[in-house]
């Protein structure tokens, strides 16, 4: 209680405490609802020296935002260092020899957005791919790092043009629909194109040709079908939509057959942040719970039921896969900081990656050469 | 998560068991609004009890406990905020207190405390504000024991410089608090923090008791303009909503964007219940939030080379009192602001769409800025969309239940009907096929009214050669009135919408069947039907 305080009634302290107690009515305490997971770590010096790949990752340990690598034996390298404006790994190039970064800053207001190249051994300075602007982002690769397919709004509010990756390349324009088109994502075989537009009035998944012809629609439903992402064997794509009331993921043919939700009945929270396995074979992703967490669940395409590979006490998040398929990066927030994580592909063996104070996200696995 | 009521049942539930008086409260606030304004809001490092903390620095620097749990409130909803810095010239928030800047460091000075712990840890941050509200109590020389007397202290203590908005500030959040009372409970089942319900009054110049303008463009906001605003460049179509939240407090977050000292403003402003929005520049200009505009003109003509097209030009901001942090957003809030987006999107003719209704972080590649990760972006959209109706889209009726809102409408087949996803172009998640026969065994879309209508009809299928060519669909009121029969070839025509017709309907239960009675040998397919 307050001392010498006089409101007109005063409350005694035990009469208070009474008070608050009777509210309280029973519910899911923390960490007792839903079924826990492996996880116990950590990994051995032996085997994280024997993971191959290299992991690009944000870091917010300086004010700014700025793209750092780490080895899965947690040595850390610093990759850009601009204080005057934020770096967002996207993806390496397929030769693994740059990578793909978005610079973003801020101008008397104005938000602007930069693709550039960055040489991964950090030997020449980064390569402008666009005038900054207010939209350039989403870019997709080539599979052989020729060309990339990019959002752009120079001519409309967002359209995809395709960029040769090259200093000072033209942009072709492949789509013209004043509502925007969104997410390119080029198929492995650097034939098509798969992407959202929003021309029938709400956001719909296309594939095309890379040259923007033979447009061809894959979905069709009033709500929001977003996001669609090759398999790496180019024979499923797989997309979020909020059809049945809440985000899922689904897969389809990419001739828009054989379309199916992923996560079973076991997942019932929002689901988000899908990444494929290098064989094809696996989808992990990440289920929203409530109080900020969230856990993280691998599905079969082939179907069954997910597997939960965190417990969803804490926020695990944006989870990769290494090139050989058998471990998982993600981002978790324990210990009182957002760091990445080590895991085996089936849960096991969770291993502090990055240890700097100031959150560590997005990480990005690569096969390094 | 933790779990908000209105005092005022636990105080009666109380008093019985303590042998009190109950007490009058004003209602100033709505207690549901209250209740709802943090209800499932997780303390970020607030799991345990603040109340001892709170006590024990409203002791220590000789502070009201309950009006620095009140302040607290008001602030942050008793979470513990790690703010972004959402304006210039206003730094960044943190924990329950919500302190900033220069505030921070006096107040931690002042406890003796580091300005790391004052940010972080919820027992230094609340010794922080309790040391710089004793302060401000020195300053005025205020008399301690009457907490109403308390009110400039409070005024001092929330940085708000606008008069207007000191009053809304103190009589509208601060003291309704205190004379609502509020309880949390924590995810541990322990109470988080309470303040019983007391009669207090805040001696302090009452709000304006003008007639409250409503805003231009939205009636039920109030206008408080903004000098922060200029014309759109000529010829721009509006064709964005961006979503911001303040990193602060309701009223503290309309007087920055209407004050012109500080260069920023946003369209709206929705406080933390959904209670109250503020329209502070009209929706024809161009507010200064960020991600606003960039003309050259206005700047010595620099940068001219960042003009032209650019979705910057194109947006409407709306500011959302409360933190990019926080875990959750109060229903009310994501209501009030759904209802606003849905006014904005119609009468700007902007696509009710996410690439549309945007994050400001979402701008960005990939963020973790505001409105922060746990915005509800498929409930907000979804609510836009319900809120604006299905004048334009009309209301479909898939043939997997799992995409309906069988309230409004859902489908019934047997089990001689199967599902496939064979052939592409299907309407949703795939479709009904079944051999053509002389039996009666229709797939069945029915369809709500709320009122009598006449309504179109549209049937969608996917097309193959063996698809039957005379697909009877049968139009049937809520009455069991057959109103026509309409053959269709399947052959032609699939993965897009084909008109049946027009027809009357009655209120109630109405339905448009599919029918397998028809020449044998083919296909009929049941996918989707649509009612506008």
């Amino acid at each position: 209680m307050s001392q010498g305080f006089d409101t007109s009634r005063p409350w005694r302290g035990w009469a208070r405490w009474v008070a608050a107690l009777a509210l309280l009515g029973a519910g899911c305490r923390a960490g007792s609802c839903g079924r826990g997971a492996t996880g116990v770590g950590p990994l051995t010096e032996e085997e994280r020296r024997a993971i191959p790949g290299v992991i690009s990752f944000i870091s917010e340990r300086a004010t700014q935002k700025d793209v750092w690598l780490v080895k899965p034996t947690g040595e850390e390298t610093q990759l850009t260092k601009s204080p005057e404006e934020d770096d967002f790994p996207v993806a390496p190039s397929p030769d693994g020899k740059t990578l793909l970064v978005i610079a973003s800053r801020t101008v008397d207001g104005l938000h602007l957005e930069q693709m550039r190249l960055q040489p991964l051994d950090g030997s020449a300075a980064p390569v402008p791919l666009n005038a900054p602007r207010a939209r350039a982002r989403n870019p997709s690769w080539s599979p052989d790092g020729r060309w990339l397919v990019a959002e752009s709004d120079a001519q409309n509010f967002s359209d995809l043009v395709r960029i040769e990756a090259k200093p000072d390349a033209q942009e072709q324009r492949l789509t013209t629909a004043p509502q925007g088109c969104f997410e390119p994502s080029v198929s492995p075989d650097g034939t098509e194109i798969a992407f959202v537009c929003s021309k029938e009035g709400d956001p719909e998944i296309y594939v095309m040709r890379a040259d923007g012809t033979n447009e061809r629609r894959i979905t069709a439903f009033f709500q929001e079908d977003r996001e669609p992402r090759w398999s790496p064997d180019g024979k499923w794509l797989s997309f979020i939509s909020n059809r049945e009331g809440r985000d899922r993921y689904y897969v389809v043919r990419p001739d828009g057959t054989q379309l199916r939700v992923l996560s079973g009945k076991t997942v019932q929270g929002e689901e988000r942040e899908l990444v494929w396995s290098p064989d094809s074979q696996k989808v992990a992703f990440v289920e929203r719970l409530p109080a900020s967490k969230s856990r993280i669940w691998v599905a079969s395409v082939e179907g069954g039921e997910p597997v939960a590979l965190t417990d969803g006490k804490s926020r695990d998040d944006s989870p990769a896969w290494s090139p050989d398929g058998k471990y998982l990066v993600f981002v978790a927030e324990r210990q009182n900081d957002v760091d990445l994580w080590l895991m085996r592909a089936d849960g096991s063996g969770q291993t502090r990656l990055t240890t700097a104070k100031g959150p560590d996200w997005l990480p990005r696995w690569f096969a390094s050469r | 998560m933790y779990t908000l009521r209105n005092a005022l049942a636990t105080a009666a539930a109380a008093l019985s068991l303590a042998a009190c008086d109950p007490q009058q409260s004003p209602e100033s606030q709505n207690p549901s609004a209250i209740a709802d304004a943090a209800k499932d809001a997780a303390g970020r490092g607030t799991e345990g009890q603040l109340d001892p903390l709170f006590d024990e620095a409203a002791r220590d620097f000789n502070v009201p406990a309950d009006l620095l749990k009140a302040i607290s409130f008001t602030e942050t909803r008793w979470q513990m905020v790690s703010g972004e810095e959402e304006f210039d010239g206003m730094p960044a928030a943190f924990g329950v207190m919500a302190l900033r800047g220069e505030r921070l460091e006096r107040g931690a000075a002042l406890a003796g405390v580091s300005v790391a712990q004052a940010k972080s840890d919820a027992r230094a941050n609340i010794r922080a504000g309790a040391a710089l509200l004793s302060a401000h109590a020195d300053e005025l020389k205020l008399d301690r024991a009457d907490v109403g007397a308390w009110a400039p202290a409070v005024a001092g203590f929330s940085g708000i410089t606008l008069a207007e908005a000191q009053a809304e500030y103190i009589h509208k959040e601060v003291y309704a608090t205190l004379r609502n009372g509020v309880v949390a409970e924590g995810l541990d089942g322990q109470v988080l923090a309470s303040i019983m319900p007391a009669q207090v009054e805040a001696k302090f110049e009452l709000p304006a008791a003008r007639a409250m303008a409503s805003g231009p463009d939205y009636a039920a906001s109030i206008w408080r303009p903004s000098p922060n605003y200029n014309a759109r460049p000529t010829g721009t179509d509006i064709s964005m909503i961006i979503i911001h939240t303040c990193e602060g407090s309701y009223s503290s977050c309309w007087s920055w964007l209407a004050n012109s000292a500080s260069g920023v403003s946003a369209h709206y402003v929705v406080n933390e219940t959904g209670s109250e929005i503020s329209q502070l520049v009209g929706e024809a200009n161009r507010g200064w939030h960020i991600g606003a505009s960039y003309d050259c003109s206005l700047n010595g003509s620099k940068d001219c080379g960042l003009n032209g097209v650019s979705v910057n030009n194109f947006s409407v901001g709306i500011e959302h009192a409360g933190f990019a942090s926080q875990t959750s957003f109060p229903t009310g809030q994501i209501d009030a602001s759904a209802r606003l987006s849905c006014d904005i999107s119609r009468d700007r003719g902007i696509l009710r769409d996410s690439y549309h209704i945007v994050a400001h972080g979402r701008l960005q590649p990939a963020t973790r800025t505001d409105p922060g990760p746990n915005w509800p972006w498929s409930t907000y959209i979804s609510k836009i969309n319900s809120f604006c109706g299905t004048t334009t889209t009309g209301l479909v009726i898939d043939s997997n239940n799992a995409n309906n809102n069988t309230a409004a409408g859902y489908v019934e087949v047997s089990a001689n009907w199967t599902s496939s996803t064979n052939v592409g172009g299907y309407y949703g998640s795939g479709y009904y096929a079944a051999p053509t026969e002389a039996v009666s065994d229709p797939a069945t879309f029915y369809f709500y009214l709320s009122a009598p209508a006449t309504k179109t009809i549209d049937a969608w299928w996917t097309s193959a050669t063996d698809r039957s060519t005379t697909a009877p669909f049968i139009i049937w009121n809520a009455a069991g009135t057959k109103l026509a029969t309409v053959n269709v070839n399947q052959q032609t025509g699939g993965g897009t919408w084909n008109t049946l017709g027009a027809w009357s309907f009655p209120a109630g239960w109405n339905k448009v069947q599919l029918s397998r009675w028809t020449g044998a040998g083919s296909y009929v397919i049941a996918d989707a039907i649509r009612v506008r």
